[in-house]
């Protein structure tokens, strides 16, 4: 008999928030349809019934849908909700999502404490560099997730205004060897910036970015181990992720 | 925290633009930016994109809220039941349209021990080579018994997946094996990949679809962790 393998952990965190029909402020649709195969009890050769419906529709009795199936088609912009960007979202020639390497998307993350900042100020590398020592270090090979407690203004008129970093304590972590950047804030640039030159040095290095994370705070300790999985999409440079944290 | 010293192995195949399945994958880039245009040196653009898909492109997960009214969708269905121990049944070399019985499924346990109460079933039919090859060869893939899956959903498996796009008898009307499934809150994963990168009896899985309200299917990065020898 084979030898079972061990989850060794206890508690699983969701830093994702939810995405919902219509309430991103970018485009998120989801439509619902019914395919109903009632004309193939009848006949094995027909062809089942599609009917497009709306969500309140859809939406749940007690009833069983049977001969029915629902089905959803999604619209939305890749930027919706907690999402990644890989190289491709700012260089045509770059990993797309389809090409990222899984293996740089899993593994230990250190969560590095900056909530001490005031809003639509500039993270400095000094400021980085006191948050990574009280975190125990970021080794090479680090995811690095930056906690501004800043999800609590998700949806609200102060989510814009957050944090930002300085250019090189931007290649100050970049330096460091780490592999992923998480943010729960929904920018890493600077609110008045005419480029993304944050975004820029991070790409290069071929380290993803993760935007509008959730639930930092609830970790509780400086080091988890972390499973980033976008699906595999050819061409796209962002899309949502659920980004979770076992403990 | 999980031990790293093991070895990540399967993996998805990616979702295409168009999609050869025929269920819709459009993906549009837009300026949408002002950013985008301010000359920008060496190369380095702004792209924001959008997409339009069906939630059952690619590999994905269908959970309840499918086929059944009034159950859980991917905000509440529970991240433990979308991770766990996996066991890899190898069963390639079937004949198209190959009905799977209870037999042929006790078999295939036996050569990699037995399945235990909350594992994670996969079948690898080795159907995933056809995906692009031929449409009609994808679409004639072996499919389990309703006896093979009454036996594991009674044995409590926690989640179903096939390396092909269907777990139906051909031109069934009714969902049988997804609603036997599906009554007991086990996710049935289709159009998987690389099964037969799986070595070991044992392994785990992790999947974690993106949490959309009232979403009943979603494609998902299903990943394979083994240990390494």
């Amino acid at each position: 008999m084979g030898k079972r393998v061990k989850l060794e952990f206890t508690e699983i965190i969701d830093l994702s928030h939810t995405l919902i029909h219509e309430q991103e402020g970018r485009r998120f649709q989801v439509k619902p349809f019914l395919v109903d195969f009632t004309p193939r009890l009848s006949d094995v050769k027909a062809s089942p019934n599609v009917r497009p419906m709306t969500l309140e529709e859809a939406d749940r009795d007690s009833t069983p849908y049977g001969y029915y199936v629902l089905l959803h088609e999604l619209a939305f912009n890749t930027n919706a909700g907690t999402h990644i960007e890989v190289p491709r979202h700012c260089f045509k020639d770059r990993f797309d999502l389809s090409e990222f390497p899984l293996e740089n998307l899993v593994g230990e993350a250190v969560i590095l404490d900056l909530r001490g900042c005031e809003p639509q100020t500039e993270v400095s590398i000094d400021y980085l560099h006191k948050a990574e020592q009280r975190s125990g270090g970021i080794r090479s090979g680090d995811i690095v997730f930056c906690m501004f407690g800043h999800d609590r203004f998700y949806k609200t008129d102060s989510y814009k205004k957050c944090p930002y970093f300085a250019l090189d304590a931007i290649h100050w972590l970049i330096q460091r060897g780490i592999k992923v950047l998480g943010v729960d804030t929904p920018e890493i640039d600077a609110p008045n910036a005419i480029r993304p030159v944050n975004h820029f040095p991070l790409f290069q290095a071929n380290i993803p970015l993760i935007e509008n994370l959730k639930n930092l705070t609830q970790i509780g300790v400086s080091r988890v181990y972390v499973f980033i999985l976008p699906v595999k999409v050819k061409f796209l440079d962002a899309f949502p992720v659920r980004v979770i944290a076992l403990k | 925290m999980l031990e790293v010293k093991k070895l990540l192995v399967g993996d998805t195949r990616p979702l295409f633009a168009p999609n050869p399945e025929d269920r819709k994958v459009h993906i549009f880039e837009h300026p949408i930016d002002q950013r985008d245009t301010v000359p920008v040196p060496d190369g380095q653009y702004f792209l924001m994109s959008e997409i339009e898909l069906n939630t059952h492109a690619g590999t994905h997960i269908e959970i309840p809220y499918h086929c059944l009214k009034g159950r859980q969708d991917f905000i509440e269905f529970p991240l433990e039941r979308l991770c766990g121990p996996l066991v890899v049944l190898h069963m390639r070399g079937l004949s198209p349209h190959y009905e799977v019985s209870l037999e042929d499924m006790k078999k295939a346990c036996d050569l990699v021990g037995r399945i235990q109460k909350g594992d994670i079933v996969f079948c690898d039919f080795g159907y995933d080579a056809f995906f692009f090859e031929s449409p009609e060869k994808y679409m004639a893939n072996p499919y389990p018994s309703l006896e093979a899956v009454r036996w594991l959903v009674e044995l409590e498996i926690k989640m179903f997946g096939v390396d092909a796009g269907m777990i139906e008898r051909p031109k069934n009307p009714i969902h049988e094996n997804h609603l036997l499934f599906l009554e007991k809150d086990i996710p049935i994963i289709e159009n998987l990949a690389n099964l037969d990168q799986v070595k070991k009896n044992r392994a785990e899985v992790y999947a974690f679809p993106i949490a959309i309200k009232f979403a009943e299917s979603m494609p998902a990065r299903v990943v394979v962790i083994e240990e390494v020898d």
